[in-house]
């Protein structure tokens, strides 16, 4: 009880109240920019936190982290240019969604389901924290590569107009993928002596070509046949959903924020995969109306919740056991460590209040961005009122930056500008943009988790079959990618 | 056309000032690049950045962090080496630089292009076993891996980077033979130890620790030439003690460009030189447990440790095949 | 059709291509990696090359006609697209020669106009703000370091970031 007490005591001064608003917006903002990511907004507050109490350093960083996993979607939403890796798969109907004039319900939905997902795992944390990282390590090699195949799957529901299209679009993805020098014996694959492809090809700068410039080029061609008269009228308005509203999407809400929870825990899967994974599972139905990917607002809130729940989950294994749960994860451990903490198992005993601290900073965090963020991020709709030459000329150039702020190097840059003319033709002759991205992002995890799993049983790949957790994993891969083929044909069965 | 006019204006004006011979003279003049060859939030990442920071006292510019992870850090080489030898420009290294070139990755050759400004600290490694493995002491692992060549699993980071060396040379200088299967990231590799995918656990230190302090890692050898003082490792023995003469860490330093003025030079040597001996950075380097093992070294010592260190990668990564010929 | 199917057969070429580079790929000198570096983009390749042979035989029997006005430069929104594929082309290329401010604040003239933008007031003022802030926000508050440009122009972005 005492800690408790202890521990609201440390969260709720006004001191912290203030860091807490301080790092949700600074996360938020860096979040929003393309090519500045939550990794880098921490990094860059971290100078100040050496002079800070280690509670309130942290509680700093954690609130930077949720704002700037809930930042991303704000450009996702927008300019169909994901501001983080985390906002990738919120494109896929944020931005149609935005285009039918509803950007700003869009906003606030993203909004809504952040921080919901950011509570929903706050609160798996504090609860079972010990426990489930224990079984997050039973998350070995085999069973990335079961994860990634679930990723995969998405495809049979993004690309559902065309399969075999969609299948070759993500063989392209994963073929991008493998450039660079291969993750288990260090050859050089398909980089023809370039020192820019040897670190491989991002798919951030790819995305914002193949989805933001591509988008650009489209539009230019069709802006002037379109009445924009009505269709900047439209996009103004901006309402938020209504609680009723967004009660009866109740299990989109869950199902994002358990999937994105437990992807969070496993040590290294961050964000990026959780949304992609629930987006994926979400888009199973395919009555839905509206369809997926043409603005349906479901396929918001389960990516949305998912990678803020990543959040929340990728602190439990950070703290428990001293593994990051995610990339950014891994940024504020090392801050930790200069901070002079050791997170591990030790902590939690020693210094207890640590973790209701951070718990505190997450809910607290969550309400702020439920509170001002919906209303802030609607506001930033009012940018699609632009004159499309302009709009779409400030598009391409938030694209040239970010694209460069990734790495900082202008290779970047000639990436995106390719992808920007493949993803346009991709575009026309109906390949899927979406599975590219999704090929390249889990591409490597695939073929590296294979690998090593195969290295680690000298050769014989029979750990996938031996092992109860990669077992259940791989069938609900396989489930995945054959549901909407079966779930036809049991339809057709019927009728 | 009135900007165009002003601007080139104003641009004569610097011109005319940065090609005057003051260069040295009033050095620096505006803030100082310090390109960090790998990406945000690694280990060298944040010591670059605070040890830029100290630096900002001496040198009274500040030292703006400028992150160019790309391609195994060819690209931060390729980046410093772009950028003009007049001292705005300084370079963190550490040993992937060198073996990048026993490599032979990169067209532009580190040791012949750079000068040293020093050696500021050096990572000591560990390795483990995790605390259900059978294996008790370091002469378990080694009586296994004799008998069983390539069957014990050993971690790292990087395929042909500094882990692999690590695992590579000390098997050599141990004459045993394990393989070694890199990881993505800090966190994959960890959750492979603990949960038993990988029977040897490496890392540095600090990292170490964080494991061994929940008691999930179980420490077997130390690879220095004598014990750490540090009370929670004191009945680990060096790799040296264990007659196996491998003492490989990781270190941190700087350089510039060559050709940078000489009274440039000494100007930052003077501020680097300053940082490393103030309290802060003593406090820094307690906290990230770099002072154990010696690092420090003055520019001539670095420049000579430099062609060493370069045979041994050289020798091992031959045998490898991963040097590439042209 | 035509179109497609050329599209189809340039992409194809890419995926030879690639398989050709795969199976060149070193053999591993670990025993246990039973794939190799090769092994995987050999099954992806393959599994592409199958996918599009479908799809063209799909395509050759469907027949349906796709427009692309990037490529056909008589009509004006293909000579729009295209132009502004150039524009951004250029842009690209000045970036690392008159660094990141002059670069952006010429593309962002020109880009509107070449999609017929023609109102000079407020496009100055656009450009001016936007290329501002972009500058402020990513070179100064967030210390991106934004290319320079070289000699001349190098010494000149010093002044403001």
């Amino acid at each position: 009880m005492d800690i408790i007490i202890q521990s609201l005591a440390a969260v709720y001064n006004p001191m912290t109240l203030l860091l807490v608003s301080i790092g949700v917006l600074f996360g938020m903002v860096c979040g929003a920019l393309p090519g500045l990511s939550t990794s880098m907004a921490i990094i860059l507050l971290l100078p100040f936190t050496y002079s800070m109490d280690p509670v309130m350093a942290i509680v700093l960083m954690v609130s930077c982290y949720v704002g700037g996993s809930s930042g991303g979607s704000i450009s996702s939403i927008l300019l169909k240019t994901p501001g983080t890796p985390e906002a990738v798969a919120t494109t896929f109907d944020g931005y149609p969604m935005a285009q039918k004039g509803k950007a700003g319900e869009a906003l606030g939905l993203a909004v809504t389901s952040s921080s919901f997902g950011t509570i929903f795992s706050a609160i798996v944390m504090l609860v079972a924290s010990p426990m489930l990282a224990q079984a997050a390590l039973s998350f070995q090699s085999a069973e990335y590569f079961g994860l990634g195949l679930i990723g995969l799957s998405c495809i049979t529901s993004i690309g559902a107009k065309n399969q075999v299209k969609a299948v070759v679009s993500v063989m392209i993805g994963l073929m991008v993928g493998t450039i660079g020098i291969d993750s288990i014996n260090g050859v050089e694959r398909f980089a023809f002596e370039q020192p820019s492809l040897l670190n491989g090809i991002n798919y951030i700068s790819v995305m914002i070509g193949a989805f933001a410039v591509a988008e650009v080029y489209k539009n230019i061609e069709e802006y002037r046949h379109v009445d924009t008269s009505l269709r900047t009228e439209q996009k103004v308005k901006i309402k938020l959903l209504k609680f009723s509203e967004m009660a009866k999407m109740w299990s989109s809400f869950i199902r994002g924020s358990v999937i994105g929870t437990i992807i969070g825990i496993i040590p290294a899967a961050g964000g990026s995969i959780a949304s992609l994974i629930a987006y994926g599972s979400e888009a199973q139905d395919e009555n839905a109306n509206p369809k997926f990917g043409e603005g349906n607002p479901r396929g918001i809130i389960a990516p949305e919740c998912s990678h803020n729940a990543a959040v929340g989950g990728s602190m439990v294994p950070t703290l428990t056991l001293g593994i990051p749960g995610s990339p950014v994860a891994a940024v504020i451990m090392a801050a930790f460590l200069i901070i002079g903490i050791t997170p591990g198992p030790m902590l939690l005993r020693e210094q207890p209040i640590m973790l209701n601290a951070i718990f505190l900073a997450l809910i607290t965090a969550a309400l702020l961005l439920f509170v001002g963020g919906r209303f802030v991020t609607s506001q930033f709709g009012h940018i699609l009122k632009l004159p499309y030459p302009l709009l779409g000329s400030l598009i391409v150039t938030l694209g040239v930056v970010g694209a460069y702020s990734l790495k900082n190097s202008f290779y970047d840059v000639l990436i995106m500008f390719t992808f920007g003319l493949v993803g346009y033709f991709f575009d026309k002759f109906k390949y899927s943009n979406a599975a590219v991205i999704l090929g390249l992002i889990l591409g490597e995890i695939i073929e590296n988790s294979l690998r090593k799993q195969i290295i680690i049983g000298d050769g014989s790949g029979m750990g996938f079959f031996t092992r109860p957790v990669s077992v259940l994993v791989l069938t609900v891969a396989a489930l995945t990618f054959l549901w909407p083929m079966m779930s036809k044909k049991l339809k057709k069965g019927k009728a | 056309m009135k900007a165009r006019i002003i601007a080139a204006a104003m641009a004569a004006t610097i011109l005319a000032t940065l090609s005057g011979s003051a260069a040295a003279q009033n050095y620096p003049k505006r803030p100082v690049e310090m390109v960090i060859p790998f990406g945000v939030g690694g280990a060298s990442d944040i010591f670059a950045r605070q040890y830029s920071q100290i630096v900002e006292k001496y040198l009274g510019k500040p030292l703006v962090a400028v992150n160019k992870g790309g391609a195994g850090t060819i690209e931060g080489l390729l980046h410093a080496f772009g950028a003009p030898a007049d001292g705005y420009t300084v370079l963190e290294i550490t040993p992937s630089l060198l073996i990048v070139e026993a490599q032979n990755k990169s067209s532009v050759k580190f040791r012949k292009e750079f000068e040293p400004i020093m050696k500021v600290q050096s990572d000591v490694v560990l390795f483990g076993v995790s605390a259900k493995s059978n294996y008790k002491t370091l002469d378990d692992v080694i009586a296994f891996a004799k008998a069983n060549p390539k069957k014990l699993k050993i971690g790292g980071l990087s395929p042909g980077g500094l882990d692999d060396y690590i695992a590579n040379g000390f098997a050599r200088a141990a004459g045993i033979q394990w393989t070694y299967v890199p990881y993505k990231s800090g966190s994959e590799l960890k959750a492979a130890v603990l949960g038993g995918e990988l029977d040897v656990y490496q890392d540095k230190l600090i990292s170490f620790m964080s494991l061994m302090s929940g008691g999930d890692v179980r420490p077997v050898v130390v690879l220095n030439d004598k014990r750490l003082d540090v009370p929670a490792l004191k009945d680990v023995p060096s790799s040296v003690e264990k007659k196996i003469n491998f003492t490989q860490g990781s270190w941190r330093g700087f350089v510039v460009k060559k050709g940078t003025p000489e009274p440039v030079k000494k100007i930052l040597i003077e501020a680097f030189q300053k940082a490393y001996d103030d309290p802060a950075y003593k406090e820094m380097e307690k906290k990230e447990m770099t002072n154990l093992v010696p690092g420090y070294m003055k520019a001539d010592d670095f420049r000579k440790s430099w062609d060493a260190e370069f045979d041994g990668y050289y020798k091992v990564f031959s045998e490898l095949g991963l040097v590439k010929q042209k | 059709m035509a179109i497609e199917i050329a599209f189809n057969i340039l992409i194809g070429l890419g995926v030879l291509f690639y398989l050709a580079q795969a199976i060149q790929l070193p053999a591993t000198d670990n025993p246990a990696d039973v794939l190799g570096a090769g092994g995987f983009p050999i099954v992806i390749g393959i599994i592409a090359l199958i996918g599009l042979a479908m799809i063209t035989i799909h395509t050759i029997k469907e027949k349906r006609k796709v427009d692309i006005p990037m490529l056909n430069l008589r009509s004006i929104d293909g000579r729009m697209v295209f132009i502004n594929v150039l524009v951004l082309a250029a842009y690209v290329g000045l970036l690392d020669v008159v660094g990141f401010v002059l670069a952006t604040f010429a593309y962002l003239v020109a880009a509107p106009l070449s999609m017929g933008y023609r109102k000079p007031v407020v496009l100055a003022v656009f450009s001016s703000i936007t290329t501002a802030v972009m500058t402020v926000v990513f070179g100064i508050v967030f210390y991106v370091p934004l290319p320079r440009g070289v000699e001349f122009f190098r010494d000149l972005s010093y002044l403001i970031y």
